[in-house]
């Protein structure tokens, strides 16, 4: 049970600063284009 | 103290920009997963397993990197408010530089702020029994999320060529009233005691357990500035395509009048 | 002309258009009043414990309804280009500021006088802690959200969705003052702890951001 939330919270970090990387590279690929 | 990191930070990464290619930046990807890669291993498997806590309590090597990150890019925003308002007239090839810091560095803030929230609250239901408590730190960092996400609101809701300087504006209010939110909440919480998440997360913290938080600490804030620099140079793009595009335009009128 | 004169003259004239339309006046009472009962339904309070609350509920009814007045006072100067004429005039921003806040700070303190003695009917109120010390409370309560509820709607005067975000950027930055208002409330009320830190905290509170919004006022009439 506790390993639930730690897992949770390691994808959580990951999810929101790879979600965050992801829009950054998007608006560099839309204005290039 | 923070105002000193913060003054750093902004200094470095003006220093950073001028790396000419973002394919260049791209180092940074690879070096920040790489030392974060070293942080979770060191999180998983090196740093022993906390006596009172258990496995959770591994959560803190992502929980207060995250926080801390989320407390440094705060005052680079207020570092380039206040260095875009001093040189909105004077200077404004440099004041359009310290807006795109501004910016960049507001919303690396609030995924920063907001991971902390979010894996703090994924801390406390398992260890304290209780998702939130109204205790001067959580609360002061709720209100860091709350005015950050209104700071962003402002720049999207605003026309033309005032959103950056009531932006910045906007920014001096949040560095003035952060710190006077974690105060009085302090004082309601000496008049009417709530439970509080227990001390610094480094009470109780061992000596082996340091390597882990250190990795992570570094690896974040490689990430974190990477992040920035991204994003900064992303908004210098939009501003001068912009500008640009408004220079195309006066022109083209320039030709049409006889 | 003297400042004071200058502040005069914007707030003699912001009167005047008020109290011949009273638009902002009669749409806050009544705002104030609906809060006021909606509340009692969702909480149906007894007398001890309408004490512990109705500071809370109070400054939250008096933090919505300035918020519906507050944009009004910006958009008049809208109409007609009144706020370039404003921005051309030689006389100083601050002091256009400095009437607004006045103007905003008579209405929102009209209202408390008329919703004061129905709070005080509708939950049963009985101060145990010293009723005088309100007289304290209302206007640095009232000064904290009017000067940045001023300064704000002036800042989001032209932005696309100006309703809407008002409260949005005022909110948060609003929260220690609300904290003070509502626990220097209850403190009165319930007799149960000394007001006196709360209420030289919202003083503090008060002279901080009366003086960050005199300093910034000019920057931001002339943003763009």
């Amino acid at each position: 049970m506790n390993h639930r939330h730690l897992i949770l919270a390691y994808l959580v970090t990951w999810l929101l600063q790879l979600g965050y990387l992801g829009t950054v590279l998007a608006g560099w690929r839309r204005t290039r284009g | 103290m923070r105002l000193i990191q913060g003054a750093l930070a902004y200094t470095t990464l003006s220093l950073l920009s001028n790396i000419p290619m973002k394919r260049t930046l791209q180092f940074g990807l690879p070096i920040a997963l790489a030392i974060l890669a070293v942080g979770f291993y060191q999180a998983m498997y090196v740093a022993p397993t906390d006596a009172a806590q258990g496995d959770i309590f591994r959560l803190i090597y992502y929980h207060v990197p995250s926080n801390i990150m989320g407390l440094i890019f705060p005052y680079v925003n207020f570092v380039a408010s206040i260095v875009f308002l001093a040189t909105r007239r004077s200077n404004p090839m440099r004041a359009q530089a310290a807006d795109a810091v501004a910016l960049a560095s507001a919303e690396v803030t609030l995924v920063f702020v907001s991971i902390g929230l979010a894996t703090g609250i994924l801390w406390a239901k398992p260890i304290w029994g209780i998702w939130w408590t109204w205790d001067p730190r959580l609360t002061s960092v709720l209100v860091l999320w709350l005015i950050y996400v209104s700071y962003l609101l402002l720049r999207r809701f605003t026309a033309g060529g005032q959103t950056e300087t009531l932006a910045a504006v906007l920014s001096v209010f949040a560095a003035v009233d952060v710190p006077i939110v974690y105060m009085s909440i302090r004082w309601w919480r000496t008049q009417h005691p709530a439970p509080v998440f227990f001390g610094g997360p480094n009470s109780g913290f061992d000596r082996l357990m340091w390597p882990a938080m250190l990795w992570n600490l570094a690896g974040w804030f490689v990430w974190g500035v990477m992040l920035v620099v991204l994003r900064y140079k992303l908004e210098r793009k939009r501003q001068c395509i912009e500008q640009k595009s408004a220079l195309d335009a006066l022109e083209a009128e320039l030709q049409t009048s006889p | 002309m003297s400042y004071a004169r200058i502040v005069w003259a914007h707030l003699a004239k912001d009167l005047r258009l008020e109290w011949r339309s009273k638009d902002a006046i009669n749409g806050m009472l009544f705002f104030s009043l609906l809060v006021v009962v909606l509340f009692s339904f969702a909480f149906d309070p007894t007398m001890a414990v309408s004490r512990r609350i109705a500071g809370g509920i109070l400054w939250v009814a008096l933090l919505f309804a300035s918020t519906t007045a507050l944009n009004q006072t910006w958009t008049r100067e809208l109409r007609n280009q009144v706020l370039d004429a404003q921005r051309m005039a030689p006389s100083p921003a601050s002091a256009l500021f400095v009437a607004k806040v006045l103007a905003n700070f008579l209405f929102v303190t009209m209202i408390q006088v008329v919703l004061g003695p129905l709070f005080i009917i509708f939950y049963n109120l009985h101060a145990l802690g010293q009723g005088w010390w309100m007289a304290a409370v209302l206007p640095l309560g009232t000064l904290a959200l009017v000067v940045n509820g001023t300064f704000f709607a002036a800042l989001s005067l032209r932005t696309r969705n100006r309703e809407m975000l008002l409260p949005l950027i005022l909110f948060p930055v609003s929260i220690p003052a609300l904290l003070a208002m509502v626990q220097s409330t209850s403190a009165i009320l319930t007799g149960e702890f000394d007001p006196g830190l709360w209420i030289n905290m919202l003083a503090g509170y008060d002279i901080i951001f009366m003086t960050l919004c005199l300093l910034m006022f000019e920057t931001i009439l002339n943003a763009e």
